[in-house]
């Protein structure tokens, strides 16, 4: 330092000044730089590498001020030009007034420049609002505030507050109480909001009242803002990066760190086919039209719950039974595109609920009208210790149940629907006095607003017997399940006086009037209907029923018939999700249920079943883990499982062990020219392809004096197919539409033209 | 001889395969010619030169024995 000063011309005053100014120059660089505000953008949607299926995406896009600074300008960017250009831009407004209390207020309180917190007003009212009002919401995070508000004189004691408020672009809400005190309320914080707001604002609250004055300060009230703005632009398919610019207020503008790349696909829901209101029962068919090329699944996410939809050519359809289900439900499709998922739009259904019960004030459409006689024909009352109807629309499968008990008697009893559509309905109602025994009436009735008025018949205590038919089979078997209906003439209407199923003991029993002629008939699948006619005198009668003609009742494979796909034995490529389903009909049998069960390697990876007797199951799978999928084939008759014969198939990676072939290089040549490679473009490719083709094909007819145009020919399509249909690298477009191998199919035609006119020389 | 010749040289490029299956896995790697598509165009034209190599060198053993066998039966 000393040699410095000896050689130095500056005398000590100018090295004084010289330090100063240094130091001057030092802190002023400091203060800026401790103001400078600090602009962060990050892009949200699409996020890298995502595929978009819209023409006109939305880009989204976030950035963050801090240090009070305010965003102006969002500017898009992508390379689809060749270069990155602007594709689309939007600016932000910033605020537009400083108080909406105070439109005259010359301050600005959003200055973070100031770090003096030098007292930017002092207002005399008894309450003082000052902060800003936005063009549009937008997130705020720390807010820094520095404000006192005093009470000074005529109300000591008075209750003093600094209140922090936000507005919503209608009112302002409190948010919080910042500081209270006696007289004098003071903060000096940085307060986090983190909300989503359309302004901010300090209020100073002091006494109010005679002889009350006060005098608040604010000092200054700052914040840091993010702004998540949307973007819509026009895209092409391809592959492409993209990038957005934000601007800030102190005009330093600034991308995201890294461009994001964006693929455009090829996915076109051209239409999306359901009803958008139905009612609960029904059966709804949901069907898509999808032009894609890389589309692998389609799952239709009903409400939050994802059903698997079945493909045929560009349509994709589920059928959903609606069971218990009322409101408005969301809709949307997940598609499985090059192996990610993506979502369509929402769509929504409306489901009127279906109800049966006894009517009400709220349920007044009468379906169904009970009423009691006895079997004289008097009309009588009736309590139903117990009556279950089952009801339903079309489809059975889809049904609701309706249990009623009522202790005291009535003479009639009015059951109502909301169902805009007639009801099948089963009922089985049980139902006495005190004067009858209990009777069951079981019956299925189609059911519609026109009420249908059923009359139930009761025998008095005195007047009837119980008689027990027991039912066996020709070896002497009892036989359970079997449908029993006895019948009676009543004022010349046949009427139903019991009905019901035998027991595991081949039982049931009738309270009967031992006076009349009674019908009764028995009946089940496998056996030949019997039909008694009798004066019920006896208490017990013993049926036998004979097996109905030529059919074994232990033939349960007997009308059943099934399709497996895929079929058995095939090879299946263990890189995809298969679709193992099953179509199975019973023509003779009615069935408990069918269904198949899945092994991979001998561990059940899958099952499905059904309780009809006919229909289609399905199960999606991914086999990619085992060596041998084998399948087990059910169903279940009268209690009784049958199998069908157990067969399977055998998995195979098709892309294991390719990584060193000649279909890796042309592969990789294709994908190398989709993405760029030398500015090589499909029609440079076809044209290379074609100069190929024509020096092989003009080589070996000169090597080998091939002077057949047939043969020639032979020799181009047999090119023509390697390079279009084995390699894939030809793509023609014919007038302005890609047809599929047209190559191909050109120099076939031309090929068998070539071969019949050579024949026929 | 050409027999004897033709069976040595299938068996030594038999041999021989493995090893370029190696070489050929790690420049492909290393370049990252799956892995990543902003590679120039340079490099994807050396991935492509990767992906003829075994193919190629099998064609050329094929080649080699075939005629050595070729020739013994002319």
């Amino acid at each position: 330092m000393k040699k410095i000063c000896k050689n130095s011309s500056l005398q000590p005053r100018g090295k004084h000044i010289l330090v100063l100014a240094i130091l001057f120059a030092v802190v002023f660089l400091a203060s800026l730089s401790s103001v400078k505000a600090n602009l962060n953008v990050s892009l949200n949607y699409p996020t890298d590498n995502l595929t978009v299926f819209s023409s006109y995406p939305v880009f989204n896009i976030s950035a963050t001020t801090t240090n009070g600074a305010t965003i102006t300008n969002f500017t898009l960017y992508t390379n689809e030009s060749g270069t990155f250009t602007n594709v689309s831009n939007v600016s932000i407004t910033n605020w537009t007034l400083n108080d909406p209390d105070s439109t005259t207020n010359p301050y600005n309180f959003f200055d973070m420049n100031d770090t003096t917190y030098a007292q930017k007003t002092s207002s005399p009212s008894t309450s003082a609002n000052l902060g800003k009002i936005f063009s549009s919401s937008r997130y705020v995070g720390n807010v820094r505030i520095k404000a006192v508000a005093t009470t000074t004189t005529g109300a000591d004691g008075a209750q003093t507050s600094v209140v922090i408020q936000t507005y919503n672009g209608t009112v302002w809400s409190s948010v919080t109480t910042l500081a209270t005190g006696t007289n004098t309320a003071t903060y000096d914080n940085t307060y986090a909001l983190n909300s989503m707001v359309s302004g901010i604002r300090v209020q100073l609250n002091g006494a109010s009242g005679a002889g009350a004055s006060q005098d608040h300060k604010f000092y200054t009230l700052d914040y840091n803002e993010t702004i998540t703005q949307t973007i819509n632009a026009s895209v092409s398919e391809g592959r492409y990066l993209w990038n957005a610019e934000v601007c800030d207020s102190n005009n330093s503008c600034v991308f995201a760190p890294a461009n994001y790349t964006y693929i455009k696909g090829n996915l076109t829901l051209n239409s999306f086919t359901y009803n958008p209101t139905t009612t609960d029962l029904s059966t709804e068919n949901y069907i898509a039209n999808i032009t894609s090329d890389l589309l692998t699944a389609v799952t239709l996410d009903y409400n939050g719950t994802e059903y698997t939809m079945t493909n045929s050519g560009n349509l994709w359809s589920y059928t959903k039974v609606m069971q218990n289900l009322s409101g408005n439900k969301s809709i949307r499709l997940k598609y499985t595109y090059n192996g990610q998922n993506y979502y369509s739009d929402y769509y929504y259904q409306n489901i009127t609920n279906v109800t049966f019960s006894l009517c009400d004030t709220s349920l007044t459409t009468k379906f169904l009208n009970l009423s009691y006689k006895y079997e004289n024909g008097t009309v009588t009352q009736a309590s139903l210790p117990s009556a279950t109807i089952y009801y339903w629309l079309t489809n059975q499968s889809a049904n609701k149940t309706y249990t009623y008990i009522n202790t005291t008697e009535n003479k009639t009893n009015y059951f109502c629907s909301s169902s805009p559509y007639s009801l099948n309905a089963t009922y089985s109602i049980q139902y006495k006095n005190t004067a009858s025994p209990q009777r069951i009436a079981q019956e299925t009735l189609l059911l519609t607003n026109t009420t249908t008025n059923k009359t139930l018949y009761l025998l008095g205590s005195t007047e009837g017997i119980y008689v027990t038919y027991q039912v066996l089979s020709s070896v002497g078997d009892a036989i359970s399940g079997v449908s029993v209906n006895a019948t009676r003439t009543i004022d010349g209407e046949t009427v139903i006086v019991g009905v019901g199923t035998t027991d595991s003991a081949g039982s049931i029993t009738f309270w009967l009037n031992p006076d009349f002629l009674h019908t009764l008939t028995f009946a089940k699948t496998g056996y030949t209907t019997y039909t008694l006619n009798q004066f019920p005198t006896q208490s017990t009668y013993t049926v036998t029923l004979g097996t109905a003609s030529g059919v074994d009742i232990n033939d349960y494979i007997r009308g059943i018939t099934y399709v497996v796909k895929p079929n058995f034995g095939t090879t299946l490529n263990v890189s995809k999700l298969h679709n193992f389903n099953m179509t199975f009909n019973s023509s003779y049998w009615t069935l408990d249920s069918f269904g198949f069960v899945i092994y991979g390697d001998g561990v059940e990876i899958g099952a499905n079943s059904s309780t009809a007797s006919s229909g289609f199951i399905f199960n999606n799978l991914n086999i990619s883990s085992y060596d041998h999928i084998s399948m087990k084939i059910y169903w279940i008759i009268n209690g009784t499982e049958v199998y069908g014969k157990n067969n399977g198939w055998f998995t195979f990676n098709y892309e294991e062990g390719t990584d060193w072939s000649i279909w890796n290089l042309f592969k990789d040549f294709s994908d190398y020219a989709d993405d760029g490679i030398f500015g090589l473009t499909q029609n440079a490719v076809n044209f290379i392809i074609f100069m190929l083709i024509f020096l092989f094909v003009g080589l070996a007819s000169y090597k080998f004096s091939i002077s057949s145009p047939s043969v020639i020919i032979g020799i181009a399509f047999a090119l023509v197919f390697l390079f279009d249909v084995g390699l894939g690298l030809i793509n023609v477009e014919v007038f302005g539409a890609t047809v599929n191998n047209f190559p191909t199919i050109f120099i076939g035609l031309i090929l068998v033209a070539s071969v019949i006119w050579e024949a026929r020389r | 001889m050409g027999v004897v010749l033709a069976f040595f040289f299938f068996m030594f490029g038999m041999l021989l395969i493995p090893l370029t299956k190696d070489g050929v896995t790690d420049a492909r790697t290393d370049i990252g010619c799956s892995t990543n598509s902003s590679i120039s165009d340079g490099a994807k034209l050396t991935c492509l030169g990767l992906d003829a190599g075994v193919p190629f060198f099998i064609i050329t053993i094929l080649t080699l024995a075939g005629g050595f066998i070729g020739s013994q039966l002319r």
